[in-house]
């Protein structure tokens, strides 16, 4: 495979088009030769010269590719396997191998320069196991000529953050890479213990998050608590790369790697700005093919350009269709109501989900861990939305976990209250 | 790469440093766990554990830097990292039907979630070999599937002693192991902290199993899955 250019996110918008275009037809021929789904799919098409030929590729979804027969790719060289989380159905498998790894560290490491990672540091960072992203953390790492530091445990288990607090005091790093929701677990750990975060997080020049969509009141929450700049990083199992830079106006699409498009639900490219279906194709013809995959985010580009310098679009990821709710006719977003929430300096950071009611489709609720608080959040939430009945269900003490999931269905929570 | 460089791993009871040539040292040992276990070249191995567990980031130099060949490398198999929260031990079932597994590896802690969520699922386990690992501090007896494995697993120690197919005792490989004059505890003779065994599992140097007959060798007390 061709190197990619150092300089390639410097390159105009015709440049970098040319350049992608030329290496669909590597990646469609790749797809061909290792998916029975994609042979049946796509049948006798030819493989994509021009644009147009790319987008008359029918878009593919997760349930398509587990329900077909094929089975997985064939693929000898792949020996890593991961899953998505199951948050919208089964989970998906796919393989990662030598030339996909190596094809992503490139990326990796250009976000972590981006976030500040210099030769030296000791970088607290995710877990291999954890995710096709955090496994290429450790190679961009070790390429910047860093130290890769782990943390016993798991992200996925709140009572993980001791270990998470043990590692911080120990090897002291500069730089950290987790997940919202864990960091804030962490922030409860250290709140419980008297732990002041901010000297736990003393040395640390940059935190970088991937997983949850960060919302501007719990960027500046986390920015103040930690004492250090926050990146928002993001990216997907099927091949999708983010990372921001430090102008923190939205996450830089590593375009070297994917090919994102934005979609409204006939499949027309959305203008930049509004919110359209976030469709991945993986531009590196390794591990497991992903050809215009509906990855069933929601997602806006970032219009106009970035200050710093870098000619790579930007990308909010804003919602996905299973965190999404149509109330009185207006679709109504677990991000959106975070967004409000942690507004509200007595509210921020809180554990919130979404209860999708079908008793009672016209009121928005919300399941909020904690004792009642913030200012009039009820009052806050039908105003922004322009709703009539909005109920809020305080936790109080009973358990919250912050997981990656925004809705929760009411019969689940009578359930979960009922044991 | 940088040599000098150094990977840092958190443990249950403190930090396990480790360098390039130490960690293909220890892929090298896992592999040969497996072999010793029964699991044959070309195996797809799910792997229900911690990412700092030497089990999964030895999995693969795909997931580990400095690494140059992991257990799936050196197997000409794969690994799939399955973690050992009970979130993610929950999408088992559902990998399972897609993946064919010829051996999961799991963490004695997960075993409970994991039959449970298999059970729900109506997802059976028949026909994959079921790899318990377990640390020494556990004193209750280690689930045995009717066609499992054990493994003690002491990451401070980076003690890996698999239970043998041949002889059905635990190997502690001399290679890679030494006792303490008193038998009672066993120490990596290349880095490693000294591991304390419990005075149950007192190595014996009875020879005569081919697959390792300079092994040290501990019978282990099982009890059914449940």
């Amino acid at each position: 495979m061709t190197p990619v250019p150092a300089d390639f996110d410097r390159w105009d918008n015709a440049r970098r088009r040319d350049w992608q275009l030329a290496r669909i037809a590597g990646v469609v021929a790749h797809a061909r030769a290792t998916s029975a789904f994609y042979r049946d799919t796509w049948g006798d098409a030819a493989a994509p010269a021009t644009w147009d030929d790319l987008r008359a590729l029918p878009i593919v979804t997760k349930n398509m590719m587990i329900r077909h027969a094929g089975g997985q790719p064939q693929l000898e060289a792949a020996r890593v396997g991961f899953s998505t989380r199951g948050t919208s159905g089964n989970p998906l498998v796919l393989w990662l191998d030598p030339a996909e790894t190596a094809a992503y560290v490139a990326p990796t490491l250009r976000g972590f320069i981006w976030a500040g990672l210099q030769p030296g540091d000791r970088a607290l960072i995710l877990s291999p196991s954890w995710h096709r992203l955090a496994a290429m953390e450790g190679h961009a790492v070790v390429g910047r000529g860093a130290q890769p530091c782990y943390f016993w445990g798991t992200l996925s288990d709140p009572a993980h953050a001791a270990p998470f607090v043990d590692a911080l005091l120990d090897v002291r790093p500069a730089f950290v890479t987790s997940t919202p929701p864990f960091i804030l677990n962490v922030l409860k750990y250290c709140a419980d213990r008297g732990i002041d975060p901010r000297a736990a997080f003393a040395p640390v020049r940059s935190v970088v998050l991937a997983g949850l969509a960060l919302t501007p009141g719990l960027r500046r929450h986390l920015t103040d608590r930690l004492g250090a700049e926050v990146f928002e990083r993001g990216g997907t199992q099927e091949g999708a790369a983010l990372d921001e830079c430090g102008h923190h106006s939205g996450m830089h699409v590593h375009e070297d790697v994917c090919l994102i498009e934005v979609l409204d639900k006939q499949g027309n490219p959305v203008p930049d700005g509004a919110p359209g279906r976030l469709v991945i194709t993986k531009l590196v013809a390794a591990g497991s093919p992903f050809v215009r995959y509906d990855t069933g985010d929601t997602a806006a580009f970032v219009p106009g350009t970035c200050a710093c310098g870098s000619c790579l679009p930007r990308l909010r990821i804003l919602a996905r269709p299973e965190s999404t709710m149509m109330i009185e006719g207006r679709p109504v977003t677990g991000y959106a109501v975070r967004a409000i929430l942690d507004e509200d300096p007595g509210l921020v950071g809180r554990v919130s989900l979404l209860v999708r009611d079908t008793e009672a489709k016209s009121r928005l609720r919300i399941l909020i861990e904690g004792a009642p608080g913030g200012d009039d959040p009820e009052g806050v939430l039908r105003r922004a939305f322009g709703l009539s009945d909005v109920q809020i269900d305080w936790m109080g003490g009973a358990g919250l976990a912050w997981g990656f999931r925004q809705v929760i269905d009411a019969r689940e929570l009578s359930q979960r209250r009922a044991t | 790469m940088p040599n000098e460089i150094t990977l840092s791993f958190g443990l249950p009871d403190g930090r396990l440093d480790l360098r390039a040539a130490d960690l293909d040292h220890w892929a090298e040992h896992l592999a040969w766990c497996c072999t010793i276990m029964g699991i044959a070249p070309g195996a797809t191995i799910g792997v229900i554990d911690f990412g700092t567990s030497p089990i999964a980031f030895l999995g693969s130099a795909l997931l580990t830097p400095m690494l140059e060949a992991g257990l799936a490398e050196r197997l000409r198999g794969r690994v799939i990292c399955l973690d050992a929260s009970r979130e993610r031990v929950a999408l088992v079932p559902s990998i399972l039907k897609q993946v064919a597994f010829d051996a999961l590896c799991v963490r004695a802690e997960a075993v409970p979630a994991l039959i449970t969520y298999c059970r729900e699922a109506e997802q059976p386990l028949d026909g994959i070999t079921i790899i318990t690992t377990f640390g020494l501090e556990r004193r209750d007896p280690v689930a045995a599937f009717p066609r499992g494995r054990r493994m003690a697993l002491a990451e401070a120690g980076m003690l890996m002693a698999p239970e043998c197919a041949v002889c059905g005792q635990m190997h502690l490989r001399h290679s890679h192991y030494d006792q303490t004059p008193d038998g009672g505890a066993v120490v990596a003779r290349r880095g490693g902290a000294l591991v304390a065994l419990p005075a149950d599992m007192a190595p014996d140097l009875a020879p005569g199993c081919p697959a390792g007959p300079e092994d040290w060798r501990i019978a282990i007390a099982g009890k059914d899955a449940p």
